[in-house]
């Protein structure tokens, strides 16, 4: 499990505002879509074919109950009441509306999550085999080794 | 042999909701294929991209997507016509909107 310390607490509260300045700016035509792309994208929003999509980091894939229940809070208050958890073990959030994502990353900020750098060339989540260790026929055991 | 004759229409999603959304004859956005403006004339579809990339303070995108004009005007190519008729895998995006028209 990955713990903030309190310098990271306080730089994704102030990437939060920033963002959310960032959006109010979008939409009252401050910056253009080629300003805010590579912004949003940043901060894990992508436009896919059909909607917004807001990519969340699960760092090492682990979660605690609190910020499980607050995921579903999310998508129940911004999204359709579901989200997409990943083969690299995030979860997306898929049809969040532009004005609604700054308070969707406090709420995330609210348990020691965030979506930033969830695009680009990033450090991602390595997954393996769910049957790693246990297969009686595996070329080699991904799992970290055991001191 | 004859070919179909083909349309374009502008196809863009919106900024605040990130929906698809097509542009209608009064340049109203809609959300609803039906509702959109098709053109016939290339030369049409063109000075309407160009007035509808104008309207970034509305939609993010436009673009000119084609259309065969065969009874239905239908998008020719699949990932027009997946923007049109909503997500593949699931009963969400446009079917449900259309299910409670």
């Amino acid at each position: 499990m990955y713990d903030y310390a309190d310098f990271d607490a306080a730089f994704i509260r102030l990437r939060v505002d920033q963002f959310r300045d960032q959006v109010a700016r979008r939409i009252d035509g401050s910056l253009t879509e080629e300003e805010f792309r590579p912004l949003r994208l940043m901060n894990g929003l992508y436009l896919q074919l059909h909607a917004y999509m807001l990519r969340v980091v699960i760092p090492h894939g682990s979660l605690t109950p609190d910020q499980l229940r607050q995921l579903a809070w999310i998508a129940e208050t911004w999204d359709k009441g579901y989200g997409h958890f990943t083969s690299r073990q995030n979860i997306q959030f898929i049809w969040p509306q532009l004005r609604d994502v700054p308070d969707m990353l406090k709420a995330l900020a609210d348990v020691g999550m965030h979506a930033i750098q969830t695009s680009g060339a990033t450090i991602r989540n390595v997954t393996a085999d769910h049957f790693a260790g246990a297969a009686a026929d595996e070329v080699e055991d991904p799992r970290p080794p055991q001191s | 042999m004859s070919h179909p004759a083909r349309l374009e229409y502008v196809s863009a999603n919106d900024l605040l909701t990130g929906e698809v959304v097509f542009l209608a004859s009064d340049g109203r956005w809609v959300q609803d294929l039906g509702g959109a403006m098709f053109f016939a004339d290339p030369d049409e579809g063109a000075l309407r991209l160009i007035q509808a990339g104008a309207d970034a303070g509305r939609v993010v995108g436009p673009c000119l997507a084609d259309a065969a004009q065969d009874g239905a005007q239908e998008p020719v190519h699949f990932r027009e016509r997946v923007r049109a008729t909503g997500p593949s895998n699931d009963y969400h995006g446009q079917q449900v909107r259309a299910a409670h028209v």
